[in-house]
């Protein structure tokens, strides 16, 4: 099975459409149990494979080995399966918050486009509203790396560190509760940080390991690039 | 107090990520994140809106 999993293009594929679930049939959860006796009732061979729904219905499955070619095709089957769509009742609830998320992502409305997501993450199925509400949400997403990484260049740029820090608070507010406003958080953080550097720095004389030495708390995050040598430009302000 | 959370969120988060792991019986080359719940495997699946592939075998 490694090898088959492992191999171009199924390696892609699965990865793309699926997560993985081990089973030790030695040690089987039960319900995992029942469904491969409910579904696979002959099966003897090892192992025995099976693709769900993300809500752990089943669709397909086989035992024995299988070639990289019956697994591709299992999964190109289990993934157009009809128990991955939405309900009729579904997709009528989604029609508003799609509509309003699209009309919303042209607005730069992220607050709504956000709000629409929400609602959609409570439901289950693949439909044509859930996709427009998706795609609104990367729109809100892109939106706002695209706002970060404009203000990393600004600060290393070196504008000013006020009106950027405002720039994040004004951003945050549509993305509270989101990852984007914790970013925005830390991102405060690190150009007052900043701030600090740089009035030491047009003191004279600053410490050698200052900018290294300041960007230590933000590590992993985009943050630690403003701590980076002012860009030539930078140096001219 | 913001300095409090976000520890916790990245808690959170590494909690979540950490669910998922290699294959306990053999390297598939990266091709998938493995979960060995089942609850966990639809929570992740629910998340991501993906197929659950279930692999029940034992280790060679």
């Amino acid at each position: 099975m490694q090898r088959v999993l492992a191999t171009q293009p199924l390696k892609q594929a699965i990865g793309e459409l699926a997560i993985g679930l081990a089973v030790d049939c030695d040690e089987p959860e039960e319900a995992i149990e029942d469904l491969m006796r409910a579904n696979l009732p002959d099966a003897s061979r090892l192992p025995f494979v099976a693709f769900l729904t993300p809500d752990g219905r089943w669709i397909l499955g086989a035992s024995g080995s299988q070639t990289t070619q019956k697994m591709q095709q299992m999964l190109t089957e289990a993934n157009a399966s009809p128990l991955l769509n939405a309900s009729a009742e579904v997709r009528k609830a989604l029609e508003k918050p799609a509509a309003s998320a699209t009309a919303a992502a042209e607005k730069g409305d992220w607050k709504a486009v956000l709000s629409a997501a929400s609602q959609a993450k409570k439901t289950k199925g693949r439909c044509a509203e859930r996709a427009a509400i998706a795609a609104a949400e990367a729109k809100a997403r892109a939106h706002a790396a695209a706002e970060f990484d404009a203000v990393v260049a600004a600060a290393r740029n070196g504008e000013d560190l006020a009106a950027l820090r405002k720039r994040l608070t004004e951003l945050k507010r549509p993305f509270a509760g989101e990852p984007e406003a914790a970013e925005c958080d830390t991102g405060i953080k690190a150009l007052q940080r900043l701030q600090l550097v740089r009035e030491v720095e047009a003191r004279g004389n600053p410490a050698k390991d200052l900018r290294p030495r300041s960007k230590e708390p933000f590590a992993g995050t985009r943050w630690t690039a403003v701590f980076d040598a002012p860009s030539d430009s930078a140096k001219d302000k | 107090m913001r300095s409090r959370l976000l520890p916790g969120l990245f808690l959170t988060v590494f909690a979540v990520d950490a669910a998922a792991q290699k294959h306990p019986h053999f390297d598939d080359g990266g091709a998938l994140a493995w979960h060995t719940r089942f609850a966990s495997a639809k929570t992740a699946a629910g998340a991501a809106d993906r197929l659950i592939f279930v692999e029940y075998g034992r280790k060679a």
